[in-house]
């Protein structure tokens, strides 16, 4: 892929938190990946692994008690992180958009839907208040919800978690983005509402050609939308790759066991694998490879940080063993039993 | 108007306790407004004081002159009828002051947080730590007494409340994922706290505020019943209520003797608190769509 095709470029970002008493928290920590136009990109990891926090980076959204150290974050070949704030709240919202996991707390109690929506719309686009609502009611139909004309009108708290999100959706696709950040946009919601809202989404995003940023840590999602897979732990990049490469050959010991957790229906299994340990504190990763401790192949060499390796075309890995790990299959590999 | 919002005053009214509340209130404004009509004051004179009406020291039952009874050479209905407007006057204008100082300090305090929330907050418990009474006894003491004085006391050892009440619920607005949603969406950050932070956090403010308009009132009055609120002879519930603590307990084996002097004025103060309380429950009902079924 051509650098034409880039839309957003993200270079040796690093985003570091700080307590009271000054202690360092490497939340992100030196990370690097391309999103191409019109593509799905899945960010994969645990919980508390920096994806949040990277999302919130691109829209430069980062709590005080937070910093973007270094880095560039480079959209539509301008460097966001070199633009004023006020430049920066035009971005947001119009061409960068974001979904939130919890719609219902995202979404303002005091407001209605519609106030919401067209507040959105407004602040982005001139137009009166009027033709506003008009294009917010063609949003609610877009995005499925039935009767828009009332809905428009209803608190968030009269409206189901799925209809929410929904709204939600709408809101953020209602200046055409060509970014779309979706923070574990189903996470909250029950499995056949899920099912509704990712279908919602694909066809969403071929009809604005929008590339899509989706953060998860269900593989099964990943699977059905993302074309590629940034595999993220303890605020670094471990894996990237086609969605395809990754699935079919894992070369991060953290990517296997991620895949190695997700139930199957092809293989007989008794017990579900997982991951031992947790994702280490921030303020006290190891040395090194920050998965080392967790991991089936550590030994003395983990404890130099591991340069990124190219398995094939766009699949890079981070690990000193991949060679090693490259050679076993996903379903050979007994790594954690 | 939005057929909901139409729903809601509709349901307001419906409601009884709101209706007493609004209707006891409405009541307590015509009597302010038309006071020189109910109880016409002589002409040249200051109508908030109370006239003299007899040279006897000893109260006087009610009769058709006087329906409310005399204490202390003065009408009892004078007073309650024009101790409404000082009530009016020292509620609104104590309330609304010292709120807005503590919607000022306290958003400060919310928004920006960190070393200048930690130096408002202690002056604000410094604030809180002296007892209202002895504090307002001092300052009446270097002030001097009066009406006015009794506010000025008011509101400096008043704007605590709401300004803790506003720095806590913007603390926990601050956070709410909408703000951040609403950031995301490009919305400016004067905007964010304007449209998305203050509308969550006013309402309690507000409800306060309307209760305390009531208790407020009766601060007052017991300042004055302690001597260092309105003057001699002025029209005030409390001023009222001070005539008649010779007589309280009553006089000549009778207890009840003298029942009037206290039970006029001390109905109308708690008509009047009870009227700001049923009026400030309604209000967050209408007003705060968080509380909307």
């Amino acid at each position: 892929m051509d650098s034409n095709n880039t839309i957003l470029s993200i270079e040796n970002l690093k985003v570091y938190f700080y307590n009271d008493y000054g202690q360092e928290l490497k939340a992100v920590d030196d990370i690097s990946f391309q999103v191409y136009r019109g593509e799905t990109i899945a960010l994969v990891g645990e919980s508390g692994c920096g994806k949040s926090v990277t999302s919130l980076a691109l829209l430069r959204l980062i709590d005080s008690n937070g910093k973007i150290v270094d880095g560039k974050i480079h959209f539509n070949n301008s460097n966001l992180l070199s633009l004023s704030e006020k430049q920066m709240q035009s971005i947001r919202g119009k061409d960068i958009s974001m979904i939130f996991q919890e719609p219902s707390s995202a979404l303002n109690p005091v407001y209605t839907i519609g106030d919401q929506i067209i507040e959105a719309i407004i602040l982005h686009q001139k137009v009166s208040r009027y033709e506003a609502r008009k294009r917010a009611v063609e949003m609610f139909k877009l995005v499925g919800i039935p009767d828009p004309e009332k809905r428009l009108n209803e608190y968030p708290h009269e409206l189901s978690g799925g209809m929410k999100q929904r709204g939600m959706i709408a809101m953020a696709l209602s200046c055409h983005p060509q970014l779309l950040i979706a923070d574990e946009p189903t996470t909250s919601l029950d499995v056949t509402i899920q099912a509704q809202i990712l279908e919602l989404m694909i066809s969403l995003q071929k009809q604005f050609n929008m590339a899509v940023i989706l953060i998860t840590h269900d593989l099964g999602i990943v699977a059905n939308m993302a074309k590629r897979i940034v595999v993220m732990y303890a605020g670094k990049v471990v894996e990237e790759g086609n969605c395809h490469d990754i699935f079919k050959n894992p070369c991060h010991p953290y990517t296997i066991g991620l895949l190695r957790s997700i139930p199957r229906l092809d293989i007989e299994q008794e017990k579900l694998d997982s991951i031992p340990g947790m994702v280490p504190d921030p303020s006290q990763f190891p040395e090194g490879c920050r998965f080392r401790n967790r991991c089936f192949f550590e030994n003395e060499q983990c404890l130099i940080q591991p340069n990124k390796s190219n398995v094939s075309l766009n699949h890079f890995v981070y690990c000193h063993h991949w060679k090693k790990i490259n050679e076993r299959s996903i379903q050979e590999c007994k790594v954690y039993e | 108007m939005k057929p909901e919002n139409l729903r809601l005053i509709k349901k307001l009214f419906f409601n009884t306790s709101a209706i007493i509340g609004f209707v006891l209130l409405g009541a307590f404004i015509v009597i302010a407004i038309f006071a020189p009509f109910i109880a016409p004051p002589k002409e040249g004179r200051d109508p908030y004081m109370m006239p003299i009406v007899t040279w006897s020291s000893s109260p006087q039952p009610p009769t058709p002159e006087h329906p409310f009874g005399v204490a202390g050479k003065r009408d009892i209905f004078y007073g309650v009828i024009w101790g409404t407007r000082t009530a009016f006057r020292v509620g609104i204008i104590v309330t609304v002051v010292s709120t807005l100082i503590g919607l000022f300090i306290g958003s400060m305090a919310g928004y920006y947080g960190k070393l200048f929330d930690e130096i408002l907050m202690r002056i604000t418990d410094i604030f809180m730590a002296i007892p209202f009474l002895v504090a307002a006894l001092v300052l009446a003491a270097i002030l001097g007494s009066g009406l006015n004085k009794v506010m000025i006391a008011m509101i400096i050892f008043g704007w605590m409340y709401p300004a803790r009440l506003i720095r806590g619920n913007i603390l926990q607005a601050k956070e709410e994922q909408y703000v951040m949603a609403a950031k995301a969406l490009g919305v400016k950050n004067y905007m964010v706290i304007v449209r998305h932070i203050l509308p969550n956090t006013i309402f309690p403010v507000l409800i306060q505020a309307s209760m305390r308009m009531g208790s407020l009132v009766i601060t007052a009055a017991a300042l004055s019943f302690l001597g260092v609120g309105a003057p001699q002879g002025y029209s005030d519930w409390g001023a009222l209520l001070n005539y008649s603590r010779n007589w309280m307990l009553g006089g000549q084996g009778e207890a009840l003797r003298y029942w009037y002097t206290t039970v006029y004025p001390g109905t109308a103060m708690v008509l009047f608190v009870l009227s700001w309380n049923l009026v400030g429950d309604a209000l967050r009902d209408v007003f705060d769509p968080r509380l909307r079924v």
